[in-house]
């Protein structure tokens, strides 16, 4: 038996290897990010040019869907972040190079797992965070008690 | 014709490769039948308490979206993808030796994929709106015009794809830019929303950009079809013109980016 210090180090050994396959190719990375930081606005505009035309969606306000959406890209960060290698399994399997993980002497699961550590996650967690403050302070909290 | 050969095996070609998936496109289309459950929703309280925004009823906005959905999916034919690949992998350096074009190559392979989704994803698509949402038509010149229009709007959206693809030749991976392409595209196209609901502003430059001929044009003859058939001729001439500019556009990129291609491997 591994001890959980061990399986540490081998995850942030893994994990260095693929930020430098992935600094290889820089452009790509710069690019990738500033995408990811409009993909994660485009939802927002959206709600924006639907709110020019409507007051409030069935008692929504747009800084309640914008709490919303920063909750919903919080609380996607950590899977986005730590486990998108889980979309390439296909391709593994029809390219057939996942057999490679079953000759190595580590769980097969947790090495799979540790192969990438997606960066641009990092951008939409810190959008996510931003829009949450953003809103949070915009927010009327009791906007629909009855005082 | 027989220039032509080829390439209609490699649609055919393609179009097989689609099928071996088939238990992909079941997920795709229980995905837009959520996705279409929940726009309908969406939309029916945003029209909670007015008959029409911008000129248009409920029908015609939820008709528009959903079949924006539909088309979205057909037009997902992968090609930056699949240059990508060809290039990183080296698989390129085969087909620039075959006597043939590499951009009908990738235009025909992508169309064997369109085709595909076509079959699969957008026609199941289409027939459950009219079944289980019950979306009324209106019959008009809008709907003979549309399959034309479709068709141009697949070949700027393609050329947009092949664009991207190339810079692959630059930069070998292009995941960010497809993402940002595939932003600025959905966004600005009005493949989520109709342009009308964008403000005037907006909306003025927006009209002269080509992306709102990928969806709006197409998806606007369908939403209002009974207009005079001269404004649908005007809106085809438009998507035509875009269609000539961007395949000059990729063709000069292409004559720039194949002298810095280097193949390693393959």
């Amino acid at each position: 038996m591994r001890t959980p210090g061990e399986y540490i180090h081998i995850y942030f050994m893994i994990e260095m290897q693929y930020i430098k396959a992935r600094m290889q190719y820089r452009v790509d990375f710069i690019i990738s990010s500033i995408g990811m930081f409009f993909s994660s606005l485009a939802t927002l505009a959206i709600f924006w040019i639907l709110f020019t035309s409507i007051t409030n969606l069935a008692g929504w306000t747009f800084m309640d869907m914008i709490f919303i959406y920063a909750f919903y890209m919080i609380a996607i960060s950590p899977m986005q972040i730590l486990f998108d290698n889980i979309w390439q399994i296909r391709f593994h399997i029809q390219q057939g190079t996942f057999l490679k993980y079953y000759f190595r002497p580590l769980n097969m699961m947790f090495y799979y797992m540790s192969e990438m550590f997606d960066l641009k996650g990092l951008t939409q967690l810190a959008v996510g965070i931003v829009l949450m403050i953003y809103a949070s302070t915009n927010l009327n909290p009791c906007g629909q008690c009855l005082v | 014709m027989n220039r032509l050969r080829p390439y209609l095996a490699l649609l055919r070609g393609s179009y097989m490769v689609g099928m071996i998936y088939r238990y992909g496109f079941l997920f795709t289309i229980l995905g837009n039948i959520v996705y279409l459950g929940v726009a309908f929703y969406l939309w029916r309280s945003i029209y909670q308490n007015v008959r029409t925004l911008h000129g248009l009823t409920f029908d015609q906005t939820f008709f528009y979206v959903a079949l924006g959905s539909a088309v979205f999916i057909l037009f997902k034919a992968y090609a930056d993808w699949m240059i990508s690949y060809d290039i990183r992998e080296g698989m390129i350096a085969v087909y620039l030796t075959k006597p043939l074009d590499y951009q009908f190559y990738a235009l025909f392979t992508s169309l064997g994929a369109a085709l595909m989704n076509l079959t699969a994803i957008t026609v199941p698509t289409v027939l459950l709106l009219t079944l289980v949402f019950k979306v009324h038509i209106t019959p008009g010149p809008g709907l003979v015009v549309f399959p034309i229009s479709l068709i141009l709007a697949f070949l700027i959206s393609f050329n947009f794809d092949y664009l991207v693809g190339l810079m692959a030749f630059y930069n070998e991976s292009v995941w960010g830019l497809t993402i940002t392409k595939e932003v600025i595209l959905t966004v600005l196209s009005g493949a989520l929303i109709p342009l009308q609901f964008f403000p005037d502003a907006i909306q003025k430059i927006l009209l002269v950009l080509p992306f709102q001929a990928i969806y709006y044009t197409p998806l606007m003859m369908v939403t209002q079809p009974d207009q005079n058939l001269v404004i649908f001729l005007q809106m085809l001439a438009v998507q035509f013109l875009w269609v000539i500019a961007t395949f000059v556009i990729t063709r000069l990129v292409y004559t720039q980016a194949i002298k810095v291609l280097r193949v390693s491997g393959g």
